[in-house]
């Protein structure tokens, strides 16, 4: 296949096959293409982002993570769906090791739903399948994942954060009902699928 | 044999020892997991398996390889043993030892805290030793790189480095940047709470600083194939390197856009604000730029040799390139694997999108297809170039090394598409058991089971990679066959400053990395909040450290 | 391996090498990419330069199929996997 090389220390430098100029003005027509593939994706994401409301959860708040069972926000009896004055609602739950509580949260369909959780003892996460709902619990911290439900039904809610031993165990529900079959609550009434 | 021989030998065959065994671990994980019947079945056991399978996976073999082929590129492209062989030594007995020592008490079931150990779960403290120690010894051989790349300039005054020498600094260089994440980590959180100098630990600041290297440390992984890309693979084929320049403007991208941007691993924390977020996925596009610039180069390399051979038509140079090559024929298999796993990453990187696929089965997928894939199939086509020239024994079939590749290819692919899928579906990660008569979780299971199928096609491909190497090795027949790197088509004689060195290319990274991780990481200096730790050191499930 | 980049007196190598080669010591020392006696059996420049003559238009097929491909796959994903599933932030 290759050509007759004779003593290759006497055999002049290859002198540009194809010159460089064309070399480069090839690689950049290249790089100009791949970059504008780059530019569409970024302002699809920004515009998009900005038209339905789409952003990773990025809401920093801290808390004390030892007291959470004291009192303040996530006490036992604030805990699951309560009503907002706005019309939407507010969603407290705690993960840890190795449950969600409550453990079953009911919603109401096309409405705004905030999530709010916390963990008291290690990293925990949680998804809703077949919509963006997706964030991680760190102790210390509160996550806040706002959406909204347009599908009734029951939603599996696993822990997609590796948690220890029992991580496999640790599945919660949520379910979304249309907003008449939802209960009307007073501002210090909480739901959750165990309330009818 | 040459010191220097010795030297990348002794690395490599550790990381191939260490992989084999952590293969096994993962062909088990994968039927554990699935519905069908598994041996040794305890969630404990497989939980301690993950952080086996990604601590040898990830830390262990990964950077005894990189050592390895470094003194090799540096060896072979300089002409010249390489330089401050001693430390070299010393960096490997390091690192050895504190592989072993993770190893070790990992397998004792203290140290169940996967290998991204997310704080405030708390293992051993000879698991972090060990960690600190083999991630930590690696800097020696960081620092040789350097200095053989430095010495060798000093003493060929305005020759231009090697591409494979300059690109195998570039890796070290971005290791020690990608590695300080989690050094930091080590030495000012974990460390210092398993020896219980401190009580509390910033969970939010324990991931950020290990962000920094979780996505970095995969250029570091993914470096050395392209090294082959670029500068053995156009030599295997018979062709030219198309690009010498575009060779190295990739390792400097590479070098520049993969270390700010670690935050797209954890958009979904609460513990960082949307703005940093979104510029850090915003320089994530740019870290896609070096491939793309990558493959269509290699493709023209490829191209070159094809036509060569007599390949006519617009593609039909791919039919005469020499497909009995090992390294040809593993170029295109990790391209296409490339390609795929490239796909999912963009969709993780979009930072809104990454919500759908957060934490579930597509992200061990995707990580399993770019780098078990599209990376380690390179590691494999490497081995089989360097084994004879260090050994001086040539490969025992290169039939066989073919057969080998394509069954890791084919294997991968049944693994990881299936397994991307339930990522869709939903299934979250990291999960040791899941009921598949749950109706959420049934449609998974036939998926999971064509997974596992695909696991041990995997586990077969392994045995025959290690097969081939002990045999090339113990064969009788002598070879002594200088290692040949690709000739560009324009071979520089000269190249600009910034081209030949990084000093440049650090400050700017530096310039980068205060724009991009200074305030993320400083505001945890005025968020203040730190939680008890939750030791794992024992088995059995106790409530955490109050 | 260390010291024998260019051929080793001791050759088994599969094509003959000229007897200047093999006896070849480097005075100075330049890039693997730049001299031709680092590089085994390089295709000769005649070659090389015939497969190039229309540039590498394979290459940009085959680069510019599999990217498009990639931009395509990632456009349905965003519209027609992601967006229906609704809003988060």
């Amino acid at each position: 296949m290759a050509d007759h090389v004779d003593n290759p220390l006497r055999r002049p430098l290859p002198d540009g096959i194809v010159p460089e100029v064309e070399v480069a003005r090839t690689e950049d027509r290249w790089l100009t293409v791949v970059l504008s593939m780059l530019g569409v994706m970024m302002a699809i994401i920004v515009v998009s982002g900005a038209l339905h409301a789409l952003h990773p959860p990025s809401n920093v708040e801290t808390i004390d993570a030892t007291t959470l069972h004291l009192g303040g926000e996530f006490a036992e009896s604030n805990l699951g769906t309560a009503a907002e004055p706005d019309g939407s609602v507010t969603v407290r739950m705690i993960a840890q090791q190795y449950s969600f509580v409550p453990d079953c949260a009911r919603i109401p369909l096309d409405t705004p739903v905030k999530f709010r959780i916390t963990s008291p003892d290690v990293i925990h996460g949680f998804l809703l399948p077949g919509t963006n709902v997706n964030t991680m619990v760190v102790p210390g911290y509160v996550a806040e994942v706002r959406t909204t439900f347009s599908r009734p039904g029951v939603y599996d809610m696993p822990c997609n954060e590796f948690c220890s031993s029992g991580h496999h165990g640790m599945w919660a529900r949520v379910t979304a009902v249309p907003s008449e079959q939802f209960p009307h609550l007073s501002p210090v009434e909480r739901t959750s699928c165990a309330k009818q | 044999m040459q010191n220097s021989s010795r030297l990348a030998l002794y690395h490599l065959w550790v990381a191939f020892a260490l992989f084999l065994p952590a293969i096994v671990l993962g062909a088990w994980q994968m039927l554990m997991r699935s519905p069908l019947p598994a041996p040794l079945d305890d969630t404990n056991a497989y939980y301690t398996s993950v952080t086996l399978h990604g601590t040898v996976m990830a830390y262990a073999v990964t950077t005894f390889f990189a050592m390895g082929f470094g003194y090799a590129v540096t060896a072979t492209s300089l002409a010249r043993p390489v330089r401050g062989v001693i430390a070299a030594w010393i960096g490997f007995i390091i690192c050895l030892v504190g592989a072993v020592m993770a190893v070790v008490i990992v397998l004792l079931g203290r140290a169940t805290v996967l290998y991204t150990f997310y704080p405030p779960l708390l293992g051993s403290l000879w698991y972090y030793f060990g960690a600190l120690l083999l991630i930590g010894g690696s800097m020696i051989w960081v620092v040789l790189m350097i200095y053989n790349m430095l010495t060798w300039k000093r003493d060929n005054p305005g020759e231009p480095v090697p591409l494979a020498m300059f690109a195998i600094t570039a890796t070290a260089i971005l290791w020690a940047w990608s590695a300080s994440g989690v050094i930091v980590e080590l030495l000012f959180i974990l460390i210092p709470q398993a020896l219980g100098i401190s009580t509390l630990i910033d969970v939010g600041l324990g991931r950020t600083l290990f962000s920094v290297t979780l996505h970095s440390i995969v250029y570091f992984w993914l470096m050395p194939a392209y090294i082959a890309f670029y500068t053995l693979a156009p030599q295997a084929a018979g062709g030219r390197l198309y690009s010498d320049t575009a060779g190295r403007l990739t390792f400097i991208m590479l070098l520049v856009f993969a270390v700010p941007v670690g935050l797209h691993h954890v958009l979904q924390d609460p513990d960082i604000g949307p703005g940093f977020k979104f510029l850090q996925s915003f320089l994530t596009f740019f870290v896609a730029l070096p491939t793309l610039l990558t493959v269509f180069t290699i493709c023209a390399s490829m191209e070159i040799a094809g036509r060569a051979r007599g390949g006519r038509g617009l593609l039909g140079w791919l039919w005469a390139l020499p497909w009995q090559e090992p390294m040809v024929l593993a170029v295109a298999l990790s391209l296409v694997m490339l390609g795929l796993g490239g796909f999912g990453g963009f969709i993780n990187m979009s930072y809104a999108m990454n919500n759908m696929i957060h934490n579930t089965a597509w992200v061990t997928a995707h990580f399993h297809l770019i780098w078990g894939g599209a990376t380690v199939i390179m590691y494999f086509a490497i081995a089989y170039e360097m084994w004879p020239r260090i050994t001086n024994k040539p490969l025992r079939s290169k039939t066989l090394a073919c057969w080998q590749l394509w069954l890791w290819f084919a294997g991968m692919l049944i693994v990881t598409i299936p397994w991307h899928v339930t990522g869709v579906m939903a299934m979250p990660r990291r999960v040791a058991a899941f009921d598949y008569n749950d109706p959420f979780v049934a449609p998974m299971g036939p998926l999971v089971i064509i997974s596992v199928i695909g696991g041990l096609i995997l586990l077969v491909s392994a045995i025959l990679l290690i097969t081939i190497l002990v045999l090339s090795q113990l064969g009788e027949r002598r070879l002594s066959e200088p290692l040949r790197y690709a000739l560009a088509v324009n071979p520089p004689r000269t190249v600009p400053a910034s081209l030949n060195g990084f000093a440049l290319w650090n400050c700017i990274l530096l310039v980068f990395m205060v724009l991009a991780y200074g305030y993320p990481i400083g505001q945890f200096l005025f968020l203040k909040s730190s939680v008890p730790a939750f030791e794992v050191t024992r088995q059995a499930t106790s409530a955490g450290v109050k | 391996m260390s010291t024998d980049v260019n051929g080793s007196s001791a050759s088994a190598a599969s094509t003959a090498r000229p007897q200047a080669w093999a006896d070849s010591t480097i005075e100075h020392h330049v890039s693997a990419a730049a001299r031709i006696e680092h590089v085994a059996v390089p295709i000769g420049t005649d070659t090389a330069a015939r497969a190039l003559a229309h540039g590498p238009r394979g290459a940009l097929a085959l680069a510019s199929i599999s990217v498009g491909l990639l931009f395509v796959g990632w456009l349905l994903f965003y519209f027609v996997l992601f967006i229906p599933r609704g809003p988060v932030g």
